[in-house]
C-alpha cells in the first residue's frame, strides 16, 4: 500500500497520488454467491472447482491501482458541484451527500488490462472455450474493484481523520442516489469531467466516447471531505 | 411450479441401433461433462447414427432440461454455461456431417455489442446458446458500428440481427442501428432482437426492435419463433 507522508494541512503530501492496495484476496465462495448460489453445499463440484481455480488465477492477474486527486470545492448549490479548477458536475444528490464538504478526492480505479485479456482469451478465442472461466473472471474483477475501493476509502479516512475531516461515501457518474424517496441519477456522461480532473496525467485507464472505460474493470468516483462536526 | 423434467424424445429407440442408450449423453450434457459428451457423440458417429438424430435425440434433451431449469430459476448461469459447452463439443463433431448432408442451419444470426460498448460476455453467452440451437452465428464482437451490422447482415443474408448494450449511454445505439437498417432499406429483411442490462420490452417497443431477450434462454426461444416468420428476401 502506498502511504502518503503526513501532511501539512489536509493530509495529502501532494494533491495527486496513486494508491495500490496491499493484496486482493478473492474467495471462491464470494464468486458463487454473486452468481446467485445461496446454499454453497448444493453447488456442483465442477462449478465449485472452476470458482476455486479462477479465484487463484484472478489474484495473479489483477493489478489494482487507484489514481486520485484532492481538489477544493465551492459550496454545492442547486445540484451543481464546482471544483476549484473549474470542473463542474451536476447531480441533485450532491446537496445531501456533500453538503458540508470543502474538498473532494476524485479517483479512477482499475484492475488492469491482464484480467480483460484473460476474459477475452477464455471466450472461444485463440482456440480456447471456457465461458464459465470468463464469467467467473469478470466476477473476480468486480470483487477486486470492490475490495480496492473499500481499502482506498479506509486509507483516505486514516489520512484525513487527524486533520479533523471525515470522508463521505463514494459517488460516481452512472449511479443513482435516493433523495427524498426519489431516484436521482448522476449522468454517466460526466465521466468526461472526472477524467478532465486528471488532465496531463498519464492514466492506466482510457475513457471511450461512450464513457465506457478500458480496461473494462475500472471505476471512478468522488469522495467528499468535510470537517468533523 | 413443478420442477422441469427430462423430455425423452418419443420413439428414439427406433432411430438408434439395437441396445443403444442415450441416457449417458443426456446426463453428460445436463451435468456439463464436456469430455464425456464428446466421447458419446464420437461413439454415436461410429455407430453410424444419423447426425440429425444424434443432435435431436442425444444432445438436445439434456440441453433443453437445463434451459427449462434456468427459465424456472432453479439453476444459474454457471450451470447453463457448462451445459452449453458440453453441447458445443458434441455439436462440433456432428456439424461437418450435417453440412455434408446439406442440412441447413435454423437461420443466420448476426450478433454484436453496439457502438461504444465494450461488454462482451453477455452477448457471447447468447451466441453460444443460439449456436447450440442450430443457428449459424456471425459474432461481430464489441463496439460495432451500425454500418458493420448492415454489411454483415447483407453479406450473410441474415434472418436475424441482435444488438447487445450494457451501458445507459450506449443503449441509444440500438435505436440508431435500427434506424440505419431502415435508411439502408434492409429493415424488412431481418428480425431485430435487443438485449442487455439497461434494456426492457418497453425500450424494445420504443426503438422498433422485433423482440427483447431478457436472458440467453429467452433470446433463443424468441429467435426460434421469429425465424419462422417470413421477411423480405435478400437480393
Amino acid at each position: 500500500m502506498q502511504l502518503a507522508t503526513i501532511p501539512e494541512g489536509h493530509g495529502f503530501s501532494s494533491n495527486c497520488g496513486v494508491f495500490r492496495p496491499s493484496r486482493i484476496a478473492i474467495r471462491p465462495e464470494s464468486i458463487l454467491r454473486l452468481q446467485g448460489y445461496k446454499d454453497l453445499e448444493k453447488v456442483r463440484p465442477a462449478i465449485r472447482e472452476a470458482a476455486e481455480s479462477v479465484a487463484r488465477r484472478a489474484e495473479e492477474l489483477i493489478v489494482p491501482e487507484i489514481h486520485y486527486r484532492r481538489v477544493a470545492i465551492g459550496p454545492v448549490a442547486e445540484g451543481v458541484l464546482v471544483l476549484e479548477n473549474g470542473v463542474k458536475f451536476s447531480c441533485a444528490a450532491f446537496e445531501r451527500h456533500l453538503a458540508d464538504a470543502r474538498a473532494v478526492v476524485v479517483a479512477i480505479a482499475t484492475m488492469g488490462a491482464r484480467l480483460d485479456d484473460e476474459v477475452i482469451a477464455s471466450m472461444d478465442r485463440m482456440g480456447r472455450f471456457e465461458p464459465l472461466d470468463a464469467l467467473f473472471l469478470e466476477t473476480c474483477g468486480w470483487l477486486g474493484i470492490e475490495q480496492t475501493t473499500k481499502q482506498f476509502s479506509d486509507f483516505l479516512r486514516a489520512l484525513v481523520r487527524p486533520h479533523g475531516e471525515r470522508v463521505s461515501c463514494r459517488m460516481a457518474p452512472g449511479y443513482s442516489y435516493r433523495v427524498d424517496g426519489r431516484e436521482t441519477p448522476w449522468a454517466l456522461e460526466e465521466q468526461r469531467q472526472i477524467f478532465q480532473v486528471f488532465s496531463g496525467i498519464d492514466l492506466p485507464v482510457r475513457l471511450l466516447e461512450s464513457c465506457a472505460m478500458l480496461p473494462k474493470m475500472s471505476r471512478t468516483g468522488i469522495f467528499g471531505l468535510a470537517p468533523v462536526s | 411450479m413443478s420442477e422441469p423434467g427430462l423430455k425423452i424424445p418419443q420413439g428414439w429407440e427406433s432411430r438408434a441401433p439395437q441396445g443403444w442408450e442415450w441416457k449417458t449423453l443426456w446426463d453428460a450434457v445436463e451435468s456439463g461433462d464436456h469430455h464425456y459428451s464428446g466421447q458419446r457423440v464420437k461413439e454415436a458417429i461410429d455407430a453410424k447414427i444419423d447426425p440429425r438424430v444424434i443432435l435431436d435425440d442425444g444432445l438436445f434433451p439434456g440441453f433443453d432440461l437445463q434451459s427449462d431449469r434456468f427459465s424456472a430459476q432453479i439453476i444459474f448461469i454457471p450451470e447453463m454455461l457448462i451445459t452449453a459447452r458440453a453441447m458445443k463439443v458434441g455439436l462440433a463433431l456432428i456439424r461437418p456431417l450435417l453440412a455434408a448432408m446439406a442440412e441447413k442451419p435454423v437461420g443466420t444470426f448476426v450478433m454484436g455489442t453496439v457502438l461504444g460498448d465494450m461488454h462482451d460476455i453477455g452477448q457471447s453467452i447468447v451466441t453460444i446458446m443460439l449456436e447450440n440451437a442450430g443457428f449459424k452465428m456471425i459474432n461481430l464482437g464489441t463496439d460495432v458500428h451500425p454500418d458493420k451490422f448492415i454489411e454483415a447482415a447483407k453479406n450473410e443474408k441474415a434472418n436475424l440481427v441482435g444488438f447487445s448494450a450494457l451501458l445507459s449511454t450506449t443503449v441509444y445505439y440500438q435505436k440508431v442501428t435500427i434506424e440505419e437498417f431502415i435508411k439502408a432499406g434492409h429493415r424488412q429483411k431481418v428480425h431485430i432482437l435487443i438485449g442487455g442490462a439497461p434494456t426492457s420490452q418497453e425500450w424494445a417497443d420504443e426503438c422498433g426492435a422485433d423482440g427483447w431477450g431478457k436472458d440467453a434462454v429467452e433470446a433463443v426461444r424468441l429467435a426460434l419463433r421469429l425465424v419462422k416468420e417470413p421477411r423480405e428476401a435478400w437480393a
